[in-house]
């Protein structure tokens, strides 16, 4: 073995203990829900606890709205922005990268302040909190869509839309969605990934969701935490490896995770 | 009325004029080449009338309808662009058949029509494969077919064949002009390859900064080129820099050496400079005709055409003689005799 090779290793090796270490160990003290044997007790825990059931759809219930509205106001922003206004393209990355820079909690706070008194009093409203999640995955999502229409010549494919004959509507669905498929497909999962692990915003607008719940049976229970962090892994790797999958041999090359 | 009219067309991007008082009238099944080095507007004019770009002042008439501010998918105008912007998405079939289902024409005459456009384009087979799949020639191919599938009134074609090599430009550029004829559709190209456009066009319009040098059929923009740019531009060009000798008699002295020409002449002992193209000039002496002397200073072998540079004094002519196989070249630092015959040559703005 070549003494590159083996300082590449030595260092991949100790990314991976870094990494997986304190995971298996929640996993394996995650099984040790009953005395003396190993069992997926705490699993069945969880799963058969109603309050799980009702925090995690709802949880699954934000992230797809947040989806949905993430694809439609950010899509046609970034074609817009590449379209017809590159020399606002700086300022607009900026501005995505806000939910970086500000704090869940400043966000939350500034969402209750404003929206519980007139014109606009939705602080109750299950809106405001998908509004908020639209807003945190923002980076993702405009980063992972705009990467996607870099690799299409989004300018030239519209004119030549344009000259058989097609309107915005038609362009956007046939054209530009089409190409762009896996880089929101990729923005989507990181947002869903994002949403379901959510904890600030749920937990002071009040709402149902599974990060809450996560928080609270860390507080009460032993081994049900552990059981919570593992399941909650287990979805956003499942959320990769769909993105992956739906990713190969698609024209125009995939790209997982375009946000950074 | 003409079928496309174009009246006093201008664009300004930012504080600097793309296009000034462009004018030019088209008839119906004509092929318009519009010619000139990159910057001088030609693609911002065929964009004009493609509606990509809002005209400053001007007018684009189409089949006597003003449609200078009409959006381009209203305007039933085929385009083609050299980055061939097939749809990656779509097949060879769906691209070209995109126009007609974007107009929610019937099933059957969309499959119908896509199929004789891959037969015009000679890819009969290809309809199944997606653009990646295909050359460059072919997805070019594909790009005019789905261009001309929706039986457009005009066909724009911007710089089509740049983006090709040598071989399959040469090929495609007879293939549009076969099918241009055939469908006997208005059809204006953009190039910037005077070869291109020489051998392809009804007519050529050589532009240069925002402005038309000159309008005309090939022939004549070669022969007869109406402005020092046209003359530098289209084909290579020996100027030669004379003095006037003897008006009357036609003749002009150049590095010492004299020479006769059929043009007339400003009076005696003024400067003018004399135009005359390298394929005119011959090696050797022959009877009847200006001899001049000079150096040989480079032999390019070009194939078809050997190239040489000669040298007279401070001054260099370009001679093109037609290849043969009993050729033999000058050596490079030999003194070689030039001839031409005395009608070759004409001095610029004369006919």
């Amino acid at each position: 073995m070549r003494r590159g090779t083996f300082w590449s290793w030595l260092w991949i090796a100790l990314g991976v203990i870094y990494f997986f270490v304190p995971l298996v160990g929640s996993f394996t003290f995650s099984l040790h829900a009953k005395l003396g044997v190993l069992s997926f007790k705490a699993y069945s825990d969880v799963l058969q606890d109603p309050n799980f059931r009702i925090n995690f759809f709802a949880s699954v219930a934000w992230a797809l709205s947040t989806i949905v509205i993430g694809v439609l106001l950010f899509v046609p922003t970034a074609y817009w922005v590449r379209l017809k206004l590159p020399r606002v393209r700086p300022l607009v990355e900026f501005i995505t990268l806000l939910p970086f820079v500000v704090p869940a909690i400043v966000l939350v706070y500034g969402l209750v302040r404003t929206f519980s008194r007139p014109p606009l009093m939705i602080v109750n409203s299950p809106f405001l909190l998908i509004f908020g999640y639209t807003i945190m995955s923002m980076p993702y999502m405009y980063r992972a869509v705009d990467t996607g229409l870099r690799a299409v010549d989004v300018p030239v494919l519209t004119e030549a839309a344009q000259s058989l004959g097609a309107g915005w509507v038609t362009i956007m669905l046939r054209v530009v969605f089409p190409n762009i498929r896996v880089a929101v497909l990729s923005g989507s999962f990181l947002t869903f990934a994002i949403v379901m692990g959510e904890y600030t915003l749920a937990q002071w607008l009040a709402k149902p969701a599974f990060g809450p719940y996560m928080a609270l049976v860390a507080l009460t229970k032993a081994y049900e935490p552990s059981a919570c962090a593992i399941i909650s892994f287990a979805l956003t790797w499942a959320a990769m490896g769909i993105m992956q999958f739906v990713g190969r041999g698609a024209p125009g090359g995939a790209q997982v995770a375009g946000a950074h | 009325m003409p079928f496309l009219r174009l009246s006093h067309l201008s664009k300004d991007f930012a504080q600097t004029a793309a296009v000034q008082d462009f004018n030019l009238d088209i008839e119906k099944g004509e092929l318009v080449t519009f010619l000139g080095p990159s910057g001088c507007g030609k693609t911002t004019t065929l964009r004009m009338v493609a509606g990509f770009e809002l005209p400053t002042q001007g007018r684009v008439e189409l089949n006597g309808v003003d449609i200078t501010t009409q959006p381009p998918n209203r305007r039933n105008v085929g385009m083609v662009f050299q980055s061939y912007a097939l749809f990656p998405n779509m097949t060879v079939g769906d691209n070209i058949g995109f126009g007609l289902r974007v107009s929610h024409r019937p099933q059957k005459e969309i499959r119908e029509r896509i199929e004789e456009m891959l037969r015009t384009i000679r890819m009969p087979d290809l309809s199944k494969r997606f653009p990646y799949q295909l050359s460059g020639g072919q997805q070019q191919r594909v790009a005019l077919a789905r261009a001309l599938a929706i039986k457009p009134q005009v066909l724009l074609l911007d710089e089509p064949l740049s983006a090709l090599d040598a071989k399959i430009r040469v090929e495609l550029r007879f293939e549009i002009r076969r099918i241009q004829r055939e469908l006997g559709i208005t059809t204006i190209y953009v190039t910037h390859d005077q070869e291109e456009a020489l051998s392809l066009s009804d007519r050529v319009v050589v532009m240069s900064a925002g402005r038309i040098e000159q309008v005309g059929a090939p022939f004549e923009i070669y022969n007869y080129p109406a402005t020092p740019f046209v003359a530098g531009f289209v084909g290579t060009l020996n100027q030669l820099r004379c003095r006037v000798i003897d008006a009357a008699r036609g003749k002009l002295a150049f590095d010492g050496q004299e020479f006769v020409t059929t043009t007339p002449l400003q009076p005696s002992d003024t400067s003018v400079t004399v135009m005359i193209r390298p394929e005119q000039l011959h090696l050797g002496t022959l009877q009847g005709e200006n001899h001049l002397t000079g150096k040989v200073d480079a032999v390019a072998f070009l194939g078809s055409v050997v190239r040489m540079v000669i040298r007279l004094g401070e001054s260099v002519v370009t001679l093109d003689v037609l290849n043969t196989r009993g050729l033999a070249l000058p050596k490079v630092g030999s003194d070689v005799p030039l001839s031409f015959p005395a009608q070759s040559s004409w001095i610029l703005g004369e006919r």
